[in-house]
């Protein structure tokens, strides 16, 4: 029996050979062609269905399709991209005017119906997006390049959650499918995907926007090892890498050829304390945490460069933004505020975790070394993201270690989708906080919202049902060859306006 | 090692060797003596060092992080072997990590080797309906990737030092199982088992009395062998982020956390790596010696 | 002969019905909702619901299975979560990059450990024998994942003779098969060293000695024939392990194969995805075997067909 399965073994071995002959081709770099290494994989294409909330997803939704408006990080408002002119008719109607001679990369025009048509397939793929656009009742179109959104009320989140929603052609079903081959808008045009391995994506030369895109080709290559993507950009194989640890960059930054650079993000890192779990109920053990942390060490040393201290519940790169006064690290005062809560001695609690985001074993390490100090025994539980998702959701841990924020930009998409009463994610429940959460996305009105957003911001870093690390950045190593591209204002990043030089 | 001399078939060659000489006296004799020795050594030393050197895995110093082996650190003290990526001196690590690592190899291949040797020898005894379920099994599990499997077990059995114990043995015990299984085979059939049987023993007398003691030979060379295999086992586990949990320091842990280090630090990973290394060697060498000992021609 | 065909086909047919009820259950015990891991952190209990409703998470086991087992007869694996194309499509795809890897390491290793173990043999118990021994067991202890990210950092960043990641032309190859194919040099040096020694000491080696024949023609004419049997069997046995080392490898050098395809499937808990990948192994373990059957039934007439 062994024998001949061995025999057997060998046999298929020495077929497969000969067809291994026949299957071999060198690969070498195209001129114009642009190679991208992003720290996450591709889920899939379809820029509505269960990925639609991938960082990775909204990346190459930049460059395979359009959006109707995006945000500008710098003159902090709402650019037409696919919609040129917009406005409320009342505030729950929206009107948009469209940007007329744009052509999908099948060659069909874009109008009014693929606006309808995305908007309705977002909602019917059920994914992780179907929520923000939950509240459209309608959408209305008295011409092919004007559409009306009607919202059951107010909705103050729209036009951000607008910047995400990807136009795909008008008649796409709601199926994943549309993965396979997706088109759209974009400055490239899918050619071949080729899973964990690369996406590849020609320029569409028919793109609205003049003179863009610069490179001719676009792949995004997956290299999961960190270590094994430095390398790749520091040997030329790829032109840009994205999300490398400080030490790679540091190391980088001698090397003759690459450049490096690091930008603003709209994301946190927060060391979440489920406050509907004794002992975290009581709020001085909260505050004793606030203070047993030592933020400035951590951020200083393990993610020295690529991140700074946060100074408030969301990213100062996040609209409507308020800096919070610093909390000191302080032990002694923890050790008095837990003693005051009636745990002298402290307690035994535990941190669960996933990988996932860089340095998040390093950061829960520094967390359970520096509760130590305290008194504060944690153990720390690395778990297969599966599990981890079962327990986070069901409310089912002590601490966590959660990466907030991204999205629409929106302070909306952090405070309201985490930290709402409703929203069930931290155990922690404030009324004031929730009635302002809700006052705010019913308004449309930016400069309300604004003075909303502000007051419970304060409220959260007050009662602390997090502690909140550090805003990371996001830090791009790439080769000197690459002209035109610099870390963009936030961690979606496009790569249209650069080019290659052989 | 063997019970009685009517219990060698096969080892005729050996004895006389031995009977003519002290075993330590032979060549073969030597060498297993000092290959011996030096893995009793290794295994003292992995033991019992952990009492010498400190070693608090919470016990973090950030800004001395990712210093190069030979620093003196702040306290006056010389980090031989480096710090971590958080501070943490490398040789206390390292040192504290041999035990893990070394218990973890130690008892899967116990518990693989004595459950996969009882199967085996079932198998091969009884025969028929036992025979066929377990060898089935046994090949099945041979054929599917063992690390896919390890996957799988871990995922449903959660983290914990005892999980990863079961889950690498679980992966390993049909190798024994075929070995006990082939000789069972040919012993069952040998004359002096059909002589014991005539006598009227019981199966389970002549299984522990006869058959066992004569088949022992190869399994515990193939053991030795497996230590190594399985201290690597327990690394990629932890590559795959389901190894021994925190905060318990192995080598595995160490090696596949610091290999994102590699560029920058490359002592993190490699120190490690190295011990693991050297043990595997030691072990094998006393393998190698074991067999040349026990199995002059060399049949396993 | 007909006959005998037909009960092993019919022996596999059940050895893979096996594999596949096995798989079916194993993926519903591990813990985890797919339909969470499909939506990520951005899940609520609605979305959730509905995404059970969709993949059909919400019915009995019972009727999931025979639902299951259905398709299966006619040949339909389901979709994967994440996107819309059918598993076995998917695991197909893969199925190249693979067997690429798993085939050049193991010419690899049959090659250079055959090369070592016969001269290890050839002057057994030399300081080349003890030399070779040490260097067998050190490839032996090194971790495939350290192993590899050293050979990257060397080979292609400093010395930049070698690409660094991914699948393309022959230079893509070496990297990978070499870092695979290093466990597997130092145990079947070993072997074949140790096979050589025991074919030395029997009775035709020694008539072959006797007859005046020069210690490497003994060797080339008698002895590797003899022991080709044995050290094939050992490899049979250790495809399981190689295999396995598929996995680390192909994350290490972005090798998009089947490995990394069914660790991530079962980190996403996409059942379809696993039972696809996992059937293909049975099937390809079972038909490997048949076909092994069959052909030494029709080499070997000695051989009875019961």
């Amino acid at each position: 029996m062994v024998v001949r399965r061995s025999v057997a073994a060998v046999v298929l071995v020495g077929l497969l050979l000969v067809g291994l002959g026949a299957g071999m081709t060198t690969a070498a770099p195209a001129p114009g062609t642009l190679r991208v290494s992003y720290l996450q994989r591709i889920l899939s294409l379809d820029p509505h269905g269960s990925a639609g909330a991938e960082r990775m997803s909204w990346i190459i939704g930049r460059h395979l399709y359009n959006q109707l408006v995006s945000w500008d990080y710098t003159a902090k408002k709402f650019q037409p991209q696919l919609a040129l002119r917009w406005r409320n008719v009342d505030p729950t109607t929206w009107e948009f005017e469209l940007r007329r001679g744009v052509k999908f990369h099948d060659g069909r025009d874009f109008t009014a119906a693929s606006v309808k048509t995305s908007l309705e397939r977002v909602i019917a793929m059920k994914g992780p997006l179907a929520p923000l656009f939950a509240p459209v009742q309608s959408v209305e179109m008295p011409d092919p390049y004007r559409v009306i959104i009607k919202t059951q009320d107010p909705v103050g989140t729209l036009l951000s959650s607008l910047t995400i929603l990807a136009m795909v052609p008008a008649g796409t079903p709601p199926t994943p499918d549309f993965g396979d081959h997706p088109i759209g808008t974009g400055p490239f045009k899918f050619t071949e995907f080729v899973r964990d391995a690369r996406l590849v994506l020609d320029a569409n030369p028919n793109y609205w926007q003049q003179g863009v895109p610069k490179a001719q080709r676009l792949i995004f290559v997956d290299i999961p090892e960190v270590a094994a993507r430095a390398t790749a950009v520091e040997t030329g194989e790829i032109d840009i890498a994205v999300g490398l640890p400080p030490e790679e960059m540091k190391r980088l930054r001698t090397i003759q050829g690459v450049k490096v650079e690091v930008g603003p993000t709209t994301l946190t890192r927060a060391l979440w304390i489920n406050a509907s779990r004794p002992p975290f109920t009581d709020v001085r053990v909260r505050h004793a945490l606030q203070h047993a942390i030592n933020v400035n060490a951590i951020t200083s040393s393990l993610v020295a460069g690529i991140a700074t201290p946060s100074t408030s519940s969301i990213a100062s790169n996040v609209v409507c933004y308020a800096k919070m006064p610093s909390i000191s690290y302080d032990t002694t005062l923890a050790r008095k505020l837990l003693a005051e809560a009636g745990f002298p001695r402290g307690f035994d609690t535990s941190i669960k975790w996933t990988e996932g985001n860089p340095k998040e074993r390093e950061v829960s390490d520094a967390i359970v070394g520096q509760l130590a100090l305290v008194g504060i025994r944690v153990r720390n539980m690395q778990q297969p993201r599966a599990i981890w998702l079962d327990d986070l959701l069901k409310l089912n841990w002590d601490f966590e270690i959660a990466t907030t924020g991204g999205g629409t930009g929106d302070p909306d998409f952090t405070l309201r989708r985490l930290y709402h009463t409703r929203s069930k994610r931290t155990g922690w429940s404030n009324p004031e906080f929730d009635k302002l959460m809700d006052d705010a996305a019913a308004s449309v009105n930016l400069q309300q919202r604004c003075a909303m957003y502000k007051r419970a911001q304060e409220i959260i870093w007050d009662q602390g049902p997090a502690v909140f690390l550090f805003d990371p950045l996001e830090s791009y190593a790439y080769r000197t060859r690459v002209q035109g591209f610099t870390a963009p204002p936030a961690e979606i990043f496009s790569v249209a306006n650069a080019a290659v030089s052989p | 090692m063997m019970s009685t001399a009517a219990a060698l078939p096969r080892g005729s060659r050996k004895r006389t060797d031995a009977s003519a000489r002290p075993w330590t006296h032979t060549r073969r004799g030597r060498r297993l003596l000092w290959t011996g020795a030096l893995l009793a050594a290794v295994t003292v030393a992995g033991l019992g060092a952990p009492f010498l050197v400190p070693y608090d895995p919470v016990a973090l110093r950030l800004e001395q992080h990712l210093l190069a082996p030979g620093t003196r650190l702040a306290n006056g003290q010389v980090a031989w072997l480096g710090t971590d990526q958080l501070g943490r001196d490398l040789a206390g690590q390292v040192v504290h990590g041999a035990r893990v690592s070394m218990l973890v190899a130690a008892s899967t291949v116990v518990l693989a080797g004595a459950s996969g040797t009882a199967l085996g020898l079932v198998a091969g005894y009884y025969r028929g309906a036992a025979d066929s379920v377990i060898m089935r099994l046994a090949d099945l599990q041979l054929s599917f990737p063992a690390l896919l499997l390890a996957i799988l077990i871990a995922a449903i059995l959660g983290p914990s030092v005892l999980n990863v114990i079961l889950t690498l043995s679980i992966i390993r015990w049909a190798v024994f199982t075929r070995l006990a299984y082939g000789s069972v085979l040919a012993l069952r059939e040998s004359q002096f088992v059909e002589a014991a049987r005539a006598q009227g023993a019981t199966h389970i007398r002549v299984i522990w009395g006869h058959i066992l003691p004569n088949m022992l030979t190869p399994i515990i060379i193939v053991a030795t062998l497996q230590v190594g295999a399985q201290m690597l086992a327990e690394a990629a586990l932890s590559f795959l982020g389901l190894g021994i949990p925190r905060p318990l320091p192995s080598w595995g842990v160490t090696i596949s956390e610091g290999r994102e280090y590699l560029d920058n630090a490359w002592w993190i990973a490699t120190m490690p790596g190295l011990f693991l290394t050297f043990v595997v060697m030691v072990v094998g060498w006393f393998g190698d010696a074991l067999r040349d000992y026990l199995d002059p021609q060399g049949r396993y | 002969m007909g006959g005998f065909i037909a009960r092993r086909l019919l022996a596999a047919l059940l050895v893979v019905w096996g594999a596949l009820t096995v798989i079916f259950l194993i993926v519903r015990v591990l813990p985890g909702d797919p339909a969470a891991v499909l939506l990520g952190t951005y899940a609520t209990p609605q979305l959730i619901a509905e995404q059970r409703e969709r993949l059909g998470l919400n019915r009995p086991r019972a009727v999931q299975y025979v639902l299951f087992m259905r398709q299966a007869v006619l040949g339909d694996w389901g979709r994967s979560y994440y996107e819309g194309s059918g598993a076995m499509g998917l695991v197909l795809a893969r199925v190249p990059a693979t067997t690429e890897l798993a085939a050049a390491s193991l010419t690899l290793s049959v090659a250079a450990s055959f090369v070592l173990g016969s001269v290890a043999a050839r002057w057994a118990h030399s300081v080349l024998d003890r030399l070779i021994e040490t260097l067998s067991l050190v490839a032996q202890a090194a971790p495939n994942f350290w192993l590899g990210l050293v050979a990257i950092l060397i080979f292609s960043r400093d010395l930049k003779w070698l690409p660094s990641f991914g699948r393309g032309g022959l230079w893509h190859l070496v990297l990978p098969a070499v870092t695979l194919s290093m466990q597997f040099i130092g145990l079947l040096t070993r072997l074949t060293r140790a096979g050589i020694l025991e074919m030395a000491g029997q009775d035709f080696a020694r008539t072959a000695r006797a007859k005046g024949l020069p210690e490497t023609g003994v060797l080339v004419r008698h002895i590797y024939r003899n022991m080709l049997i044995p050290v094939v069997t050992m490899i049979g046995l250790q495809l399981g392990t190689l295999v396995g080392g598929v996995v680390v490898t192909e994350t290490v050098f972005a090798w998009p194969g089947l490995g990394r395809l069914i660790v991530t499937a079962i980190e996403n808990r996409d059942y379809p995805l696993v039972q696809a990948a996992v059937v293909f192994t049975a099937v390809v373990f079972v038909l490997s075997n048949l076909a092994a059957d069959v052909a030494y039934a029709c080499l070997d007439p000695r051989i009875r067909y019961q």
